[in-house]
């Protein structure tokens, strides 16, 4: 097609080609034209592979002085179809680059805008005389442009860190390698999505970072060249998170005594264990308050927290030194120990009864009155029993019971307990004797 | 319903992704379960409703596939005392079947088992090693490794003692030569012994005796030679110690009963000396016993294969090959195993556990 628009002097190509001023130069170029062979054709063309996006070109210059300049041709194949790329005057203007678009007016439409990796052309020149006839064209010579890089070699990921991936891999070989794409996927087959742009060849580690507990990725990798093409990538290589600790074991009620829970499980085996956080859950609540933060060697824990005769359950998880924490283990149901408060109607008045856990340190009990005034104290007594006797016929009472420790600690106080005293109840009348226990 | 799923649908209100897409993130970032539960909970008469069905149509496939590789690899491992990497495996199931609680009682039984075995290690390698004894240190340490490759402490510990060891049989290799070159060969052969106690299977070190061995017994033979000023045999290339070594480690592993040991040995040998008789000619002969095992052997590799156990098929086939080495259906057999085995291997990361520089 290119020997055809040369065929005949003053083609509209040619003639926009003279238009044109040749590159590095001022001189305008002459109306080409064919003619009859008078010069010869250049010689020792020589094209050069393995440039980044760009193809040096270089000839012998032609010693007649009637040498006015030369034309180059491209084309994808040897056997064409080879079309203009550029004219240059001078006689030793003899250096040209291909950097994709041709050199001349209006034919941009026919190169490429670029070079693109690894990419052949073929090319030809031929000499134009002074006053624009041309002469004959060379051998065509070949060139390819640097390939798109290969990937670098060793991809390396390591296992078993906490949330991160260190990844390494050695520097790519290739002298145009500018930089790399480091991509990850779920599964080997992908799909894989970028993670990382490296833009400097030297850099050849990377901490993938923010993951979760013991999940598996695929890495791999691809150079990149200073014209941003990126080769194929590696081969992906397996990570896998490090694990959180496993759930602890054998959770279960050491001891209960009033106001207070211990509890107690088996130790995780984990080397780089930091310790365990026992949680609680009322039975009202949805959510788990933390009871107590132990270190790796506290299997025990106290919580001291709670209210008699309440209903709660406990869950432990393990943390390791790096804060991952395992899953909850399994749940264990507690009732707490009670007052085991209970109150008797009989003739001389209400008779309350409480534990009073002597052996867990209380020395006294208060007896508390709770009316829609408050709570008022009604006795401040040693032992297990006190008979309230002030109390009248068609009335309702409501109890508490605090016992107190011989330095005025006081456990959390009894739930309510309430009674009813009857219209009727003047004195001991048989059958209308009441043993009570708290509501609700 | 498990807490990504509830995060996911939260960040779905509120970020308008859909749950294709929201499911998608999880997967993305390794959480396959949390995926399946995001997707499974797209209520029927949702708009992302047909692209989340189509999701856990791919998923679930992928996720039972995955269970039962992760199983067969925790299992292998397991009989390999790699118990770290064992537990790693199951733990792997448990993410995906959290519910699954005979799993989750023998990953707890087997973290117990790792530990007290680690411990028991620890104890008796402190004790060798204050005792200095290089070589059940070494043992020791191997063991240790195989229990727990992530553990970096070991990966420090073992080059340490590798450099001990290196230069502990340097030390005594250029004790023996310096007396084997002096011809105080009683005084080498001390030497190269004691390399051997620290490394079975240092052939310099063999070859060194095999020579000196044979000088004294052509001495015990001609008395005359032994004034003929310098011996012959002193000038004997490394090349050649060496190949003496691996041919005298091939005769060791016949007489305990180890042909393919020795074919391997007798391998390098000539690998090392092309033209060492002995070798070539205990070479034929280990090939021309064991050739009757070359189609048993071929058969149970191919057993092994149908069974999805690549290592011992290829095991099998190797010894095959080192008995006929032409055999190209055995190579096809061993190449094609390799690939799939090559293949395999993409799930299991490389156990070493240094750290890398660099950032994100």
């Amino acid at each position: 097609m290119a020997a055809g628009l040369l065929a005949c002097a003053g083609t509209p190509e040619l003639r926009a080609l003279t238009e044109r001023f040749s590159p590095g130069s001022q001189t305008k170029l002459p109306e080409l034209h064919d003619a009859e062979p008078g010069l010869p054709a250049p010689q020792a063309l020589r094209a050069s592979s393995g440039q980044l996006r760009e193809i040096p070109l270089r000839w012998d210059p032609l010693l007649d002085e009637s040498v006015g300049g030369y034309v180059l041709e491209r084309a994808p194949e040897r056997q064409g179809p080879f079309e203009l790329l550029a004219g240059l005057a001078g006689r030793n203007a003899t250096v040209y680059v291909d950097r994709g678009p041709g050199s001349w007016p209006g034919a941009s439409n026919r190169g490429p805008e670029t070079l693109s990796d690894g990419q052949t052309f073929f090319y030809r020149v031929r000499a134009f005389e002074r006053d624009g006839a041309l002469g004959p064209r060379s051998e065509a010579v070949a060139a390819r442009t640097a390939p798109p890089p290969d990937p670098p070699a060793e991809l390396r990921a390591w296992s078993h860190r906490p949330r991160l991936v260190p990844l390494g891999w050695e520097p790519a070989t290739d002298v145009h390698a500018a930089g790399y794409v480091l991509e990850r996927g779920p599964t080997p087959d992908g799909p894989f999505e970028r993670i990382a742009n490296i833009q400097d060849r030297w850099q050849t580690s990377w901490v993938d970072e923010g993951l979760g507990d013991l999940r598996v990725f695929f890495y791999r990798i691809s150079t990149v060249n200073g014209a941003g093409g990126r080769g194929e990538p590696t081969q992906p290589v397996r990570a896998v998170t490090k694990p959180e600790p496993l759930p602890p074991l054998g959770l279960r009620v050491v001891a209960r005594r009033l106001g207070e829970n211990e509890l107690g499980w088996d130790p995780n085996v984990e080397q780089d264990l930091k310790g365990y956080r026992l949680l609680r859950i009322r039975a009202a609540a949805s959510a788990a308050e933390p009871v107590a933060e132990l270190r790796r060697k506290a299997t025990v824990a106290v919580d001291a927290e709670v209210d008699p005769g309440e209903r709660l359950s406990y869950v432990v998880v393990a943390r390791d030194r790096h804060g991952l924490e395992s899953a909850p283990s399994g749940r264990v149901e507690v009732e707490s120990e009670g007052y085991e408060l209970s109150a008797t109607l009989r003739e001389d008045g209400v008779h309350l009864q409480w534990n009073p856990r002597v052996d867990e340190g209380y020395e006294r009990a208060r007896i508390l009155l709770e009316t829609w005034l408050g709570s008022r104290e009604l006795a401040h007594v040693t032992g297990s029993t006190w008979v309230h006797t002030d109390v009248e016929s068609g009335t309702r009472y409501r109890y508490r019971v605090v016992l107190e420790r011989p330095d005025g600690s006081a456990a959390r106080p009894s739930r309510l307990l309430e009674i009813s005293v009857p219209n009727s109840w003047t004195s001991w009348l048989p059958g209308q004797d009441s043993n009570l226990r708290p509501s609700g | 319903m498990r807490a990504p799923a509830i995060a996911s649908l939260a960040a779905l209100l509120v970020s308008c992704t859909t749950p294709v897409e929201s499911g998608q993130r999880l997967y993305q970032e390794g959480d396959r379960l949390g995926a399946l539960e995001t997707w499974r909970s797209v209520p029927p008469d949702s708009e992302g409703y047909t692209g989340a069905q189509a999701r856990i149509a791919e998923l679930e496939p992928e996720f039972e596939r995955l269970v039962q590789e992760y199983e067969q690899s925790a299992r292998e491992y397991e009989a390999q005392g790699r118990l770290t990497e064992a537990i790693l495996d199951y733990r792997l199931v448990l993410k995906l079947e959290p519910e699954d609680q005979a799993t989750f009682d023998h990953v707890q039984q087997l973290a117990r088992t790792r530990a007290a075995q680690k411990a028991e290690l620890e104890a008796r390698y402190a004790q060798v090693s204050n005792a200095r004894d290089l070589v059940l240190a070494r043992k020791t340490l191997e063991e240790l490794r195989r229990l727990d490759p992530f553990d970096a402490a070991l990966e420090t510990r073992s080059r340490l003692l590798d450099e001990q060891l290196g230069s502990a049989i340097e030390a005594k290799m250029q004790s023996g030569r310096d007396a084997f070159a002096a011809g105080d060969y009683p005084a080498a052969a001390r030497s190269f012994r004691a390399v051997l106690i620290l490394d079975a299977e240092n052939e310099a070190a063999r070859g060194y005796l095999s020579y000196i061995d044979t000088m004294r017994r052509e001495r015990e033979a001609a008395p005359m030679l032994a004034a003929g000023g310098a011996d012959p045999n002193s000038s004997a290339t490394d090349n050649e110690m060496r190949a003496e070594g691996f041919h005298l480690g091939a005769l060791a592993a016949e007489r305990r009963g180890e042909p393919y040991t020795a074919i391997r040995l007798e391998m390098r040998a000539i690998e090392a000396v092309p033209d060492h008789a002995g070798a070539r000619q205990h070479l034929q002969q280990l090939r021309r016993r064991q050739a009757g095992d070359v189609d048993a052997l071929v058969e149970a590799g191919r057993i092994a294969f149908s069974e999805e156990d690549l290592r011992t098929a290829i095991e099998l086939w190797d010894r095959a090959l080192l008995v006929d080495p032409d055999n190209e259906r055995v190579r096809a057999y061993v190449g094609r195993a390799s690939h799939q085995l090559e293949n395999l291997e993409l799930l299991r990361a490389a156990p070493a556990d240094t750290d890398a520089g660099g950032g994100s």
